[in-house]
């Protein structure tokens, strides 16, 4: 009998104990929880980052915007390629695809004459330029010229080609 | 029992402090989504108003001596700052690749590659107005064709811009008088 009381008084007294343990602080487990919602956005942000395409920015829209509002004309004769920006967006640079039946290759324009003609600054508004692009191009069955544009993503100056259907298809 | 009482009494967060954080994260989260969506927002095309306008009246070649004199007039509803022009020395080809601004002898300026009709950045050749413009061309062979496109000193954005009316464009074939 009096054992039975005692492991009874025994049994109470280990479980008071346990009410009494209260594990963690109310403040420190808010810090813990801030600090793992803060870990968890950071790592998604940073895993969502790498999959999202960088936005570049010109004239303070999203430069694939500003590629609707460059304005050239083009023209190919014999081996030389004709172009005037008469839009007023500066086009800093060219992208030529060229080559017939499936077989096609993309170099700037300033790789045809290691870029000793092309303007320092681009085409500027108003400007025209001509360059005699070889014998490699004018065996082509088609040329399209797509225009690079200058924009900034993260404070950093960065190019694009503006692809897609602001080409100038020419067929040779 | 005490301390059961004082555990259902704990409510973790305030209703305020609730409230607070539950503002302040929808503030926090509109201003990113308006940052990130603003440069999906197509900003305004500069560009020249409709109804700008000019034309050659009359075109006089003088082959032998490489000059070339233009008589410009603003037949449109706008003023306009000057002109680009360009020409080409090759008989069969459409565009016009040079450059014949920095060629002036009279009646403008050179200014960013262009043709100006005053120092002054103003527009400054007004409708119904006529210049006559004359180019020293040595040196480019025979002229077949010339590209006039006119500009316009617009203000775009608190700034003072060159703005190309590339709508307005005009080309002329030339023969020697």
């Amino acid at each position: 009998m009096i054992k039975r009381i005692e492991r009874k008084k025994e049994k109470f007294f280990s479980l008071n104990n346990l009410k009494n343990k209260k594990g963690l602080s109310p403040v420190v487990t808010t810090m813990l929880l801030i600090a793992l919602t803060i870990g968890i956005i950071a790592i998604i942000f940073f895993w969502f980052r790498g999959m999202v395409k960088e936005s570049i920015t010109k004239f303070n829209e999203n430069i694939e915007l500003t590629c609707e509002k460059v304005t050239f004309e083009t023209e190919y004769s014999s081996g030389t390629l004709n172009i005037v920006n008469n839009g007023n967006v500066g086009i800093i640079s060219l992208e030529i695809k060229y080559g017939s039946f499936g077989n096609y290759q993309t170099k700037s324009i300033k790789e045809f004459d290691d870029g000793k003609n092309w303007p320092k600054n681009g085409l500027n508004s108003g400007e025209a330029f001509s360059i005699y692009l070889g014998d490699e191009v004018d065996d082509s069955e088609k040329i399209t010229i797509y225009p690079i544009l200058l924009g900034t993503a993260a404070g950093k100056q960065r190019l694009f080609t503006c692809e897609g259907d602001y080409g100038k298809e020419i067929t040779l | 029992m005490l301390s059961q009482a004082t555990m259902f009494n704990k409510k973790g967060l305030s209703i305020v402090i609730g409230y607070i954080l539950l503002v302040s994260i929808s503030i926090a989260m509109s201003v990113i989504v308006f940052q990130w969506i603003k440069n999906y927002v197509p900003t305004e095309e500069v560009n020249c108003p409709e109804g700008t306008s000019i034309f050659v009246k009359s075109i006089d070649y003088d082959c032998e001596n490489s000059i070339l004199n233009l008589t410009i007039k603003n037949n449109g509803k706008f003023s306009i700052n000057g002109f680009y022009i360009r020409a080409t020395n090759v008989s069969n080809q459409e565009i016009a690749t040079i450059n014949l601004a920095s060629e002036i002898i009279t009646g403008g300026k050179l200014y960013e590659g262009s043709v100006e009709f005053s120092e002054e950045i103003e527009n400054l050749l007004d409708p119904s107005e006529e210049r006559i413009i004359s180019f020293d061309v040595e040196g480019h062979n025979q002229i077949y064709k010339i590209e006039i496109v006119p500009t316009r000193i617009q203000e775009e954005e608190e700034r003072r811009l060159l703005v190309v009316c590339g709508d307005s464009e005009i080309r002329e074939t030339l023969t020697c008088s």
